[in-house]
């Protein structure tokens, strides 16, 4: 049976793993509702609509918008948002529409994605009306929890009120539950989603001579690139010929401080933010993908690099050791070690091809069967069915 | 002699560098006087002359600007002669007046030296002091040198060329001021920051005596500081079964502290490396006594003030060997240099340290509080300064 199915993202531009599930399950036929803070867009598809519940940049659009939910879902709703309009609340007035719209909209259920929206959400939790489930991934659910101590605790005591917990990898589901756990909890792991047919598999692979390596991320401090680059620094020091772009580093200055500290410019090519069809070219590119965070759920970079066929070392963060087995589909470093790091890649120089076809081959059956469009909509229609059936008990 | 001094803002308590530098001037008979963005400390060492108001609002900016304007007319060849340099550099009209409205507290100056507390200060304003026709001098800071120009290449260029005298905290920053394209031909003084003994307390301890070792750094939560190198040594001398204790004194924004406690957690250090926070200055010195080993693990310094009040205390310090720090730290006589940025490196200096007999510590602790004395001291400070701008 369909569901009305509401999307909790914030963004107008959510990232593509979340586009990826919010389009498949359009066309599984649910109906789709994005939630978010930005300006208004048509949607692409039938079932696929974007509410926007008033900008947060944007006051002249936030007025505008909240008085078009109130004539469109709820004439006699107008008053109520005419008085928040008036306060100037931004926050209440983002609340009162999503109020209006919940309303009038009545869905199954609401995935949010992120917890920092759990605030936005509390008074709908609290009145236990819709069953809310959340996916958790990434910085917040893995760092910052337990670095500050109110938010932890601010977590704790929503997390016993939610429905279903979607996790994107095992070992962030016990993350999750260091923050809270019981018997009851109903929590499933649901890999991220590729469409695999748009990643063509590189059948010709050959190693360069000059060994070219490249990382992608944002210059945020779990990323590690610091690691990398005293890694980097190493490989100098053991003559490896190589060169590194890191895709998305720039404006980081400790990356900058410390390639001019080991004097590594004319290798380290820092890039920054680019499309992602530029980062697939580049990465079927290089020779090896390298991944140094200190924490992820699981990185998507790794994933894709594994369907394209590019070879990769990543440090064990997170979910990692569940995608790649040491050896067999990539290699796996501890975290924050940039002498194991580079030690690896000084090892993969001295692999014969042969060994590698083997584990390029090994990461594209491990990504085709765990990391599959339709694995990652099934798996969630199953947490979907399960969390609504406990709903009516 | 009037010296103006340009600041984003003005120094608060804890930045004794600058109070110190201003009371030494006026002790020696110089007008001092401040340029800043803002001064919502309520500063008043000396004067201060605050940049015109900005406003989201566009009437009320007209109105600013209006008035900032008419507010020149006193020194309209000032003006003339900022529009004319500026024009030879290829400013565009509208910069050009721009400029004028967010300096204009600077063309109204009348000093005879016109001195950018920090490089970057100076970068936009390249013009201001020949317009009013002081001399421009500038300071160099950590920060300046070894990282905004790696973001802003080239960003100097036309500043190197206006500059008439350039003031270095350590021959370190000034020969790397060298290397980004400062001509060799201009006048540069060095002149190390200063402590004041005032401010230290009179019964310093020198010796290891805490039952438990006490560690202590100073320095915000930034990753210049090498703080993940310092977490790492902890974590090495804890498995070395060392009991300690490592307090942090600093603060940084949220993102970075968000970094290092997230890296103590993942270690399970939280009873080994503890975060004070920002302190005051009294409280800071108070904590560096207390402890029984300085520890400084940035991976550059332009000088590094803590280190330096660590040593007039008498404390043992230990810091890697860069930066201005092997001009602040002389290597095992007033201190230790490790000599590769490594947390192996820093923990086996540390437990070096730890074997050392009594007398070898009372002769670097003393060596070390003779040397800030004989050559750091804030009378020195304030008599380089003096011959600086005559």
């Amino acid at each position: 049976m369909p569901l009305k199915i509401i999307i909790f993202e914030g963004s107008l531009q959510p990232p593509v793993f979340i586009r990826r599930l919010m389009e498949g399950l359009a066309e599984e036929g649910h109906h789709i509702y994005l939630l978010h803070f930005g300006g208004n867009i048509s949607s692409s598809k039938e079932n696929l609509k974007y509410l926007s519940l008033g900008s947060s940049q944007n006051n002249i659009q936030l007025i505008f918008q909240s008085l078009k939910i109130a004539f469109e879902y709820n004439i006699f709703a107008t008053f109520s948002t005419l008085k928040k309009i008036v306060l100037g609340n931004r926050k209440n007035l983002q609340k009162r529409n999503l109020e209006v719209l919940l309303n009038e909209l009545e869905p199954d259920l609401i995935h949010v994605q992120w917890p920092v929206l759990l605030e936005v959400l509390e008074e709908v939790i609290n009145e236990r009306k819709y069953p809310v489930v959340l996916s958790q991934r990434g910085y917040q659910i893995n760092v910052k929890p337990f670095v500050n101590n109110s938010y932890f605790q601010k977590l704790s005591s929503i997390f016993p009120k939610l429905s279903g917990f979607h996790s994107v990898s095992k070992a962030i589901s016990q993350e999750g539950d260091k923050i809270w756990n019981s018997p009851a909890k109903l929590d499933e792991v649901v890999y991220t989603g590729l469409d695999l047919q748009s990643f063509q598999f590189q059948e010709n692979y050959s190693r360069n001579e000059k060994l070219k390596l490249i990382t992608v991320g944002r210059p945020h401090w779990k990323k590690g690139l610091h690691d990398a680059i005293h890694a980097c620094a190493i490989l100098v020091k053991k003559d490896v010929e190589f060169e590194i772009t890191i895709v998305g580093g720039k404006g980081n200055e400790e990356i900058l401080f410390l390639t001019n500290m080991y004097h590594l410019e004319e290798r380290v090519n820092i890039l920054g933010k680019l499309p992602q069809k530029k980062v697939y070219e580049l990465m079927t590119e290089a020779d090896l993908l390298i991944v140094s965070s200190l924490e992820e759920g699981i990185p998507n970079v790794l994933v894709e690099a594994m369907a394209l066929g590019i070879p990769v070392i990543s440090t064990s963060c997170g979910g990692v050791e569940e995608l790649i087995d040491h050896a067999r589909e990539g290699w796996v470093v501890p975290t924050r070690d940039p002498a194991a790091l580079a030690a690896q890649i000084e090892f993969f120089t001295a692999l014969p091809e042969g060994s590698i076809e083997i584990v390029r081959r090994a990461a594209r059956e491990k990504v085709e069967e765990q990391h599959s469009n339709d694995q990652m909509i099934r798996g969630m229609e199953s947490l979907y069915k399960k969390v609504l059936q406990r709903s009516k008990v | 002699m009037t010296i103006g001094i340009v600041l984003a803002k003005p120094p608060g308590y804890t930045e004794t560098f600058f109070r110190s530098k201003i009371k030494g001037l006026q002790e020696k008979g110089f007008k001092v006087n401040l340029y800043c963005q803002e001064n919502e400390i309520g500063f008043d060492l000396c004067p201060v002359y605050t940049r015109p108001p900005l406003s989201k609002n566009p009437a009320l900016q007209i109105f600013h600007t209006l008035f900032t304007y008419i507010g020149l007319v006193g020194s309209l060849n000032n003006v003339r002669r900022f529009i004319s340099f500026e024009k030879k550099e290829g400013t565009t009209l509208s910069k050009i007046l721009k400029k004028i409205y967010l300096n204009s507290h600077m063309l109204k100056a009348e000093v005879d030296w016109l001195h950018f507390g920090f490089a970057t200060m100076a970068l936009e304003r390249e013009c201001i002091a020949e317009a009013i026709g002081a001399k421009m001098a500038v300071s160099f800071r950590g920060f300046d040198i070894d990282v905004y120009p790696l973001k802003n290449p080239g960003c100097y260029q036309l500043f190197w060329k206006k500059v008439d005298k350039v003031h270095a905290i350590s021959e370190y920053l000034l020969n790397k001021a060298m290397h980004l394209g400062l001509p060799k031909e201009k006048p540069a003084e060095i002149i190390h920051p200063a402590v004041n003994p005032v401010m230290l307390p009179k019964f310093s301890r020198s010796r290891i005596k805490n039952d438990k070792l006490k560690l202590i750094t100073v320095a915000r939560l930034h990753w210049i500081k090498g703080m993940d190198i310092l977490i790492a040594a902890a974590e090495i001398l804890r498995e070395k079964n060392i009991e300690f204790e490592w307090l942090i004194a600093g603060a940084g924004d949220k993102k970075e502290e968000e970094r290092y406690r997230f890296h103590v957690y993942e270690k399970k250090l939280e009873k080994h490396v503890v975060f004070l926070g920002a302190l005051s200055h009294a409280q800071t010195i108070q904590n560096i006594n207390d402890a029984d080993i300085y520890v400084q693990t940035s991976l550059s310094e332009g000088f590094c003030n803590a280190v330096l009040e660590a040593q007039a205390l008498g404390k043992i310090c230990i810091a890697f060997s860069v930066g201005g720090l092997p001009e602040n730290i002389e290597n095992e006589k007033s201190g230790l240099l490790v000599d590769s940025l490594s947390a192996e490196k820093l923990a086996i200096k540390i437990t070096e340290v730890l074997a050392f007999p009594a007398s070898k510590l009372s002769n670097y602790s003393e060596y070390a509080v003779r040397r800030v004395k004989d050559n750091f001291s804030t009378d020195m400070q304030s008599t380089s300064f003096q011959r600086f701008y005559e």
